[in-house]
């Protein structure tokens, strides 16, 4: 008998037992048992392999954001494109998310705080729920199906059609002439478009408000008790929660256009950038709440 | 005599360089050597015609050398850094072996994004000498519209706009002809002013019917180089030029 059986005989509960088929069923157990250690160890040590490398690229961007000299008329004109793409171009439909999340959520809170809470108590949970938590989730969301996919699409037929060499050919590097103004003007226009649905949705949660007869406050007043209710970790929060997200999928889209070396590729690429990039912005935003406010 | 002038710096070297590449099936550019002088033409007959962008790209350091090295003013590519890499590579102009533009820009943008990105003059100045190039080379004004609908001729004159443009140090032309002979005298008329300049050109040819034009022997600082890159497969040859 060699050691491995002698081994396992020891560590199993029917060690000694002549029912070769338990025997055979716990070594089953015992070996898909360590395929999915591996394949969790496997899969965690990936992602933070991979987190750690997109965090790397968006420090080092972030960081040479603010030396001017990454920043010549080429770049400036992507930057201002973006803004003009993603931000100019979705303002309709954040005014229109804006106003209605603004009315559902004061139509609700009013509705479950009458017999609990008093009226009064609807700023900070407008706060609460609009500025902390939906305004960043719902901008970043939009800046995704503005830019995300058609990011990763846009480099990946780049690099097939040899523009990105052309670029390194001519001396510029395609992260900061491409990539650079692409995410501050994702991260740009997400913060604008979280504080515009902010103030849409306050605007239309104190109208609907009012005419279901569950504000009775002026305009002015009402925004300054709401205003009043957040605090200064609010708007660090709400910096970070409606900036960083919006970075990081621009990033991560990048990149995986980056990587792709065949036509056959795009798709795949573009779907695992699609998936990676939400589950940034989930995780993003969690952990900001956990830290702020846990 | 001044020693500059009687020895002009050394633009492009290549020392016993050596390429292997995947994607022309395991094919080897094997003991590259080879050096331009500022103020040189360097004529270079290649046998396989996909070893024309990959000595391009060797010269600007985009492939790097498996053996030997590629000097650029002296500088090996592989020790420069990431700045380093992109300023020299900025004095570098070159028409490439395919049409390679920017899609989603029209074609002045194209030709003025060197430029810009690197702002070495001002807008002003940079438009100024790109529309000078551009009649040059037979156009009005600078060509406009999408590289995707603009014909083949134009594409090849837009693209030695490009090279010309800012007076680089070292001029890279690979196949820049493409059987649009009728432009062969403004183009060596714009090299041999390059040429005066101080740049260092190399002019990487497959078709062999160039070589006997009359007018490119008569040039003066050529040096005719019959190359002879040999798809080695692993086998040692070796090919000085």
């Amino acid at each position: 008998m060699d050691l491995r059986e002698e081994s396992f005989r020891n560590r199993s509960p029917w060690a000694g037992s002549s029912e070769r088929v338990l025997r055979v069923a716990w070594f089953f157990v015992v070996s898909a048992r360590r395929r999915l250690l591996f394949a969790l160890g496997g899969w965690f040590l990936g992602g933070w392999r991979y987190s750690r490398h997109v965090l790397a690229v968006v420090t080092t961007l972030a960081l040479v954001s603010v030396r001017p000299r990454f920043w010549p008329s080429t770049a400036r004109n992507i930057f201002a494109r973006q803004i003009l793409q993603i931000g100019v171009g979705s303002i309709l439909f954040i005014l229109i998310l804006g106003g209605l999340v603004g009315a559902v959520a004061v139509v609700q809170a009013a509705g479950w705080a009458q017999g609990i809470l008093q009226v009064q108590l609807l700023n900070p949970l407008l706060v609460v729920v609009v500025a902390r938590e939906l305004g960043p989730l719902f901008a970043n969301l939009i800046v995704f199906s503005k830019d995300g996919t058609s990011t990763t699409s846009e480099v990946g037929l780049m690099k097939l059609s040899g523009e990105i060499r052309l670029l390194e050919a001519q001396g510029i590097d395609p992260l900061t002439y491409f990539l650079l103004p692409k995410m501050c003007g994702a991260a740009v226009a997400s913060f604008c478009l979280t504080i515009l649905f902010i103030g849409v949705a306050f605007l239309a949660g104190f109208f609907v408000g009012t005419a279901i007869g569950h504000i009775n406050v002026s305009l002015e007043h009402f925004f300054s008790d709401t205003l009043r209710s957040l605090e200064l970790v609010d708007w660090v929060v709400l910096v970070i929660k409606s900036m960083v997200p919006a970075a990081i999928q621009s990033v991560i889209c990048a990149t995986h256009g980056l990587q792709i070396s065949s036509p056959a590729g795009l798709a795949g690429a573009t779907r695992l950038a699609a998936s990676r990039s939400l589950a940034a912005v989930f995780t993003v935003s969690t952990i900001t709440s956990l830290v702020a406010y846990g | 005599m001044d020693d500059k002038q009687s020895n002009p710096e050394v633009i492009l070297e290549f020392k016993g360089a050596c390429v292997e590449l995947k994607k022309l099936n395991g094919s080897v550019l094997h003991d590259v050597s080879f050096m331009i002088r500022r103020g040189e033409l360097l004529l270079m007959q290649v046998d396989n015609a996909e070893f024309v962008s990959v000595l391009g790209d060797m010269a600007e350091g985009l492939i790097e050398s498996k053996q030997g090295v590629v000097l650029f003013r002296g500088k090996d590519w592989k020790t420069m850094s990431a700045d380093q890499l992109n300023n020299h590579r900025a004095v570098i102009g070159r028409v490439f072996d395919t049409d390679l533009w920017l899609h989603g820009k029209d074609l002045e943008e194209n030709i003025l994004l060197c430029g810009r990105h690197h702002e070495r003059c001002s807008s002003d100045v940079l438009k100024k000498e790109a529309h000078e190039l551009a009649r040059l080379f037979g156009f009005g004004e600078l060509p406009a519209g999408l590289p995707e609908q603009a014909q083949p001729g134009v594409l090849i004159r837009a693209a030695y706009v490009r090279a010309f443009l800012e007076q680089p140090d070292l001029l890279i032309l690979e196949n820049p002809l493409r059987e649009e002979y009728d432009l062969f005298t403004t183009l060596l008329h714009a090299v041999h002013e390059a040429q005066e300049r101080g740049a260092a050109i190399m002019w990487i040819e497959t078709d062999s019917t160039i070589w006997g034009d009359a007018r490119i022997k008569a040039s003066q600082g050529v040096r005719i180089e019959h190359a002879r890159f040999y798809e080695a497969l692993k086998e040692d040859h070796g090919a000085t030029v």
